[in-house]
């Protein structure tokens, strides 16, 4: 029995053995890190970027998370280039003209491009894009980019015509989010395209790996068709969610750069204090949060006055102070100054408890406890609510705080199933049309809140395209907010602070929450 | 056993007696301390985020263990959160040892396709993770006080029904419980009056390890925002906010995890100890 | 009879993971919102998810989908997740050999720190090694793993600048994962082992060993150890499906790939057929442990026997 007991136990300890064994692939020698190039005397030629998130999704028309769109940015090429305020250079489009009735797009195609995968780009490519949008309305790039898309027509190899149905603005800033793939790979592998490991971009870097919930790895494109050659050769997105792990393998020199979603939280920024290789960049970002009020009939937002109290009864530079350390602005409305059609000589939002009781006192509140709701991937969301909520309960409301998973908190907004609810957003491209759409014109999160004139402003501004007009009505619908004081009301507008080293130059942080590391490179005279 | 032997195997016991009294010392703290804060737990002090603890320099009234994010007084934080805490893990433990025993007698006593059905319904929420189905539940049912029990009841009383079940087995075979039944007992008397009394010693052993158990548990799910919602404080849901501090604030994450593990290593030790004076094998 | 045994086990197991199926599928649909909205853009319409959930077949009855889930398996298709895209299979073996890896080394690490403890604790109760054993076995037993994680991060990762915090791979990476996830256990083994080499020593066959004049130390290691060893063994098999399955803290602080924060991040997601199969996965990796323990456990002492 002896004998057999130690053969058991030898056995397990070998099938642990044998488990860990097999489970533990061979060490990357990706490290990069401060070990140096052998050949010269600047830093490894392999650069790491921590980012906060995990990758779910390489289609480059499917993918919603901030690293699958960097990750498209890194592998694909867009129609036009957007400097994401509003401004828009070529890319493989050379040039473009709309037609008269503001619905025709015609866009000329470079003729020098090849794709990774060796085929040659021209219009087929750019036709064959399009028509899977078409073809696929519910696929995330369609549904959120596209609303009126409706044809798209190779005029010759390298013109292509688009057509949507209704005249659409936002058509330059869509080509910007629409990355192009090739049509001969695409009919050849369907969907599969995307799933397996192939990188079929046009884009100056290919993708070689993506690792589940480890990292994704590209190297450089050597033929790249545009005028860019990096200074390192090889790329790795290392997807860390523990903030506090990302800072320690950042100052340790495992990652050269710590890009978190909605920036660094500024209580941890203390731990950079003694690493001075490591710059802190700021973006003047336009993110902004914002309260949306339930103000159906059965609510006690229905009243303005309800609305009114609760918009003075909030310090709003107060929120900005002590939840987020100071580093963002209170705006004057949800247009905010990132964006077109901002009004600064619109007035600031006033803080004045006193006439906040005096109208709530007055008002049609019943008392009822109300509930303000976030999620928890809104950066902060719960404290800011909880500061808010105190500053509520002083002036007369009785209001708790709640805080869901984000599946919950969609789901109480589509069905309108909430009193106010605390989440972020920003304008793509500085261009407000798809919020005030989705969250005013078609009101779908469902807060009720009817008013025609705002909706035929934002009509006027659809069947636009000229932008100093729509910018106008932006411009309005914001002033109709502030007056109706609903159904949003902005709370504050943050910076973004990410972490890089210095020297390391081009990782694009736009100030409307989109990431772009396509250009990045090392400048030796960017070492201080 | 009569209650003299016990008692003196309770003075002897080291473990039960050091148990014993850090746990009456924290049930006191947690039920009498609230009433003699100074500050408001759940009210914010914008202008005193971070402060460091001050321990006794400004007396009682200072703020002994700092300030949260949100400036509110720590050390308030720790006492009304250990009412809650406790409080919670009591209400927990007690229905789920009454829930668990009750369907283990039954499986163990019936037999038959009353066990077989309990069995494997013990099994199959021993497969499903902890964490998991709490965090499909909440998602369910939203976050409250009272669905944080009802998750944590249902991820606790497999464990007494297993053991209930077992013990009952055993007695079962007894001569007094055959006795009994010659003597044309009812079915829920001999369950109540001839087993239960049998297996109470070692319920009460796993009950006094179970407690700690499930303040872990509570402060797991909080981890995940699946606890007591803000701003009331618990200790778990203070280790979780604490955590994004934890480099730069490092006591807001390490006092409430400290008193965590005080209390429960507390319970712990009271658990070995009422082992020790039950559990006639051990003398 | 070891067959019959098996066999019976394995009907057992079946209902069991049959009933798992049944409360993972229905689990995840209760939950608020659907992989159709989590999938498509925050903004969009009803339409648009209507359109997404037809093509997900979430239209269809409850049955239907319940019924094309369970037949799929029996095909080796465990479904598509709504977040990946891809097949549900792929990404489980993708993450499997994580979780595996990481529970395999907490263990050992478990075993090696804890055997060595409790037996020498044991054999000296009341001494000073026996105290600190003690102590050692229950904080680790009291510490919240949440906590335990982050203080390790805290001392290991920032302060001491010793060990990395994050990563996959390299070993050094798995060091503080599996010292924080098998600490618990350690602190078990420890108690465990403890107990048993002071029951074990109280048996008379040791008294009478010793009566003959055996060496203590030939006693203790030769005889009284191994006989310690085998509440263990059953105590690690059995706890090792519970252990897996919580691994979820662990591999959410330290960002380990594992199955753990894959289910977290996929009911986030509700991302139906990724949350379904890997509790099923788990389930069955917790059955056959479990199967496998009862079997070695018979093995190692006749006298329990397979009933």
């Amino acid at each position: 029995m002896k004998k057999r007991l130690s053969c058991i136990c030898a056995l397990m300890l070998a099938l642990a053995l044998l488990l860990s064994a097999c489970g533990s692939p061979s060490a990357p020698s990706d490290s990069g890190g401060d070990v140096s190039d052998p050949s010269g005397d600047g830093p490894s030629k392999v650069i790491n970027i921590a980012l906060s998130e995990n990758n779910l999704d390489l289609d480059p028309h499917n993918t919603t998370t901030l690293p699958g769109i960097a990750t498209m940015y890194m592998e694909f090429d867009t129609l036009v280039e957007s400097d994401h305020e509003g401004n828009y250079s070529p890319c493989l489009a050379t040039e473009w003209e709309v037609s008269d009735d503001g619905l025709s797009w015609t866009f000329k195609l470079r003729e020098d491009v090849t794709f990774h995968t060796g085929e040659e780009f021209d219009s087929a490519d750019v036709v064959c894009t399009f028509q899977r949008h078409i073809d696929n309305p519910v696929l995330s790039n369609a549904a959120s980019q596209w609303p009126y898309l409706e044809s798209v027509e190779a005029l010759d190899k390298y013109t292509v015509k688009i057509t949507n149905s209704e005249p659409f603005g936002c058509t330059l800033m869509s080509c910007a989010r629409t990355w192009i793939i090739p049509d001969e790979a695409f009919a050849e592998y369907g969907e599969e395209l995307f799933t397996t490991p192939i990188s079929c971009g046009t884009g100056p870097w290919i993708l070689d790996e993506w690792v589940d919930g480890q990292y994704t790895h590209f190297y450089k494109n050597e033929n790249y068709w545009g005028d860019f050659d990096s200074y390192y050769d090889e790329v790795y997105f290392r997807h860390i969610l523990e903030p506090a792990s990302a800072i320690t393998a950042h100052i340790n020199g495992d990652v050269q750069a710590y890009i978190s979603t909605g920036g660094i939280s500024n209580e941890l920024l203390s731990m950079y204090d003694n690493a001075s290789n490591i710059e802190l960049v700021t973006v003047e970002s336009g993110t902004y949060m914002y309260i949306g009020l339930q103000c159906g009939e059965d609510s006690v937002f229905h009243d303005q006055d309800v609305r009114k109290a609760f918009e003075l009864a909030i310090d709003r530079q107060l929120c900005v102070d002590a939840v987020y350390g100071g580093m963002g602005k209170v705006p004057n409305g949800i247009i905010v100054d990132t964006c077109m059609g901002y009004n600064p000589d619109e007035p600031p939002y006033e803080y004045d408890p006193e006439l906040a009781a005096e109208i709530l006192a007055a008002s049609s509140y019943d008392g009822r406890e109300i509930t303000l709701s976030t999620n928890t991937s809104t950066n902060k969301g719960e404290q800011l609510l909880l500061v808010i909520s105190e500053m509520l309960n002083e002036v007369g409301f009785n209001s708790k705080v709640e805080n869901v998973e984000s599946a919950t908190l969609l789901a109480m907004r589509t069905e309108g199933n909430y009193d106010a609810f605390l989440v972020a957003n920003m304008h793509p491209d500085g261009d407000a049309y798809f919020t005030l759409n989705q969250r005013i014109l078609n009101d779908i999160h469902h807060s009720d809140f009817v008013s025609e004139e705002m909706n035929n402003l934002i009509l006027e501004s659809n069947a636009s395209t000229d932008n100093a007009f729509r910018a106008e009505c932006f411009s309005q619908v914001n002033h109709l907010i502030r007056e109706a004081n609903g159904p949003h009301t902005a709370i504050c507008q943050l910076d973004q602070i990410e972490a890089i080293d210095y020297g390391v130059t081009g990782l694009m942080l736009y100030s409307d929450g989109y990431f772009n590391y396509r250009w990045v490179t090392y400048d030796p005279s960017l070492v201080p | 056993m009569n209650s003299k032997l016990i008692f003196k195997r309770m003075l002897h016991s080291k473990f039960f007696m050091i148990g014993f009294i850090t746990c009456m010392l924290i049930v006191i703290f947690a039920v009498v301390g609230p009433s003699f804060v100074v500050y408001d737990a759940e009210k914010n002090s914008l202008t005193e985020q971070f402060l460091k603890p001050e321990w006794l320099s400004n007396g009682w009234q200072g703020h002994i263990l700092g300030t949260d994010e949100l400036g509110r007084d720590e050390f308030t934080r720790l006492v009304v959160g250990a009412r809650y805490s406790l409080a919670i893990a009591l209400v927990v433990t007690v229905c789920s040892a009454v829930l668990g025993t009750i369907l283990g007698m039954i499986a163990g006593y019936l037999g038959g396709a009353a066990d077989a059905i309990i069995m494997r319904m013990c099994d199959v929420f021993l497969s499903i993770p902890n964490l998991i189905l709490s965090i499909a539940i909440i998602a369910v049912l939203g976050t409250s006080t009272t669905n944080l029990i009802i998750v944590l009841i249902i991820s606790s009383w497999v464990q007494y029904c297993k053991l209930s079940r077992n013990n009952v087995l055993v007695t079962k075979k007894m001569e007094f419980v055959s006795a009994s039944k010659c003597l044309g007992a009812t079915n829920s008397h001999i369950i109540f009056k001839e087993i239960f009394p049998n297996i109470t010693t070692q319920l009460i052993i796993l009950v006094s390890q179970q407690f700690g158990n499930v303040i872990l548990v509570e402060a797991a799910l909080s981890f995940m925002n699946l606890g007591i919602s803000p701003p009331t404080p618990s200790w778990g849901n203070m280790i979780a906010g604490g955590r994004t501090y934890l480099t730069t604030y490092p006591w807001l994450c390490v006092v409430p995890g400290m008193a965590l593990m005080i209390t429960v290593l507390a319970f712990n030790f009271l658990g070995d100890g009422v082992r020790d004076v039950l559990d006639p094998k051990r003398t | 009879m070891l067959f019959r045994f098996i066999m019976r086990r394995l009907g057992q197991t079946v209902i069991v993971l049959f009933c798992v199926s049944i409360i993972a599928f229905a689990l995840v649909r209760i939950a608020p919102s659907s992989p159709a909205r989590m999938m498509l853009p925050d903004t969009a319409t009803d339409e648009q998810v209507a359109a997404m959930e037809v093509k997900l077949g979430l239209d269809k009855p409850l049955y239907v989908q319940y019924y094309k889930y369970i037949s799929g398996i029996f095909h080796g298709d465990l479904g598509t997740s709504t977040q990946y895209k891809t097949d549900v299979s792929g990404i489980i073996a993708n993450r499997l050999p994580a979780t595996l890896e990481l529970n395999a080394v907490a263990i050992l690490f478990a075993l090696v720190i804890g055997i060595p403890m409790g037996i020498v604790a044991g054999s000296k109760p009341g001494s000073v090694t026996d105290f600190f054993a003690v102590l050692f076995a229950l904080i680790g037993q009291s510490m919240s793993p949440v906590w335990l994680a982050l203080l390790n991060i805290l001392i290991f990762s920032s302060w001491l600048d010793l060990l990395p915090s994050y990563g996959y791979g390299p070993l050094v990476c798995i060091i503080l994962p599996a010292m924080t996830h098998g600490y618990p256990v350690a602190a078990q083994i420890t108690r465990m082992g403890r107990s048993g080499m002071m029951d074990v020593l109280r048996e008379d066959y040791i008294t009478a060993t010793l009566a003959k004049g055996i060496s203590k130390r030939k006693v203790y290691t030769k005889y009284a150890f191994k006989n310690a060893l085998i509440p263990i063994v059953t105590m690690v098999g059995l706890q090792l499906g519970i252990f897996m399955a919580g691994a979820v803290v662990v591999e959410t602080v330290f960002s380990w790939p594992g199955l753990g924060q894959l289910n977290f991040q996929a009911v986030g997601n509700r991302d139906y057929a990724l949350v379904q199969s890997t509790l099923l996965v788990t389930a069955a990796i917790i059955a056959v442990i479990n199967l496998l323990v009862d079997i070695i456990n018979s093995l190692i002492d006749p006298r329990i026997t397979l009933e």
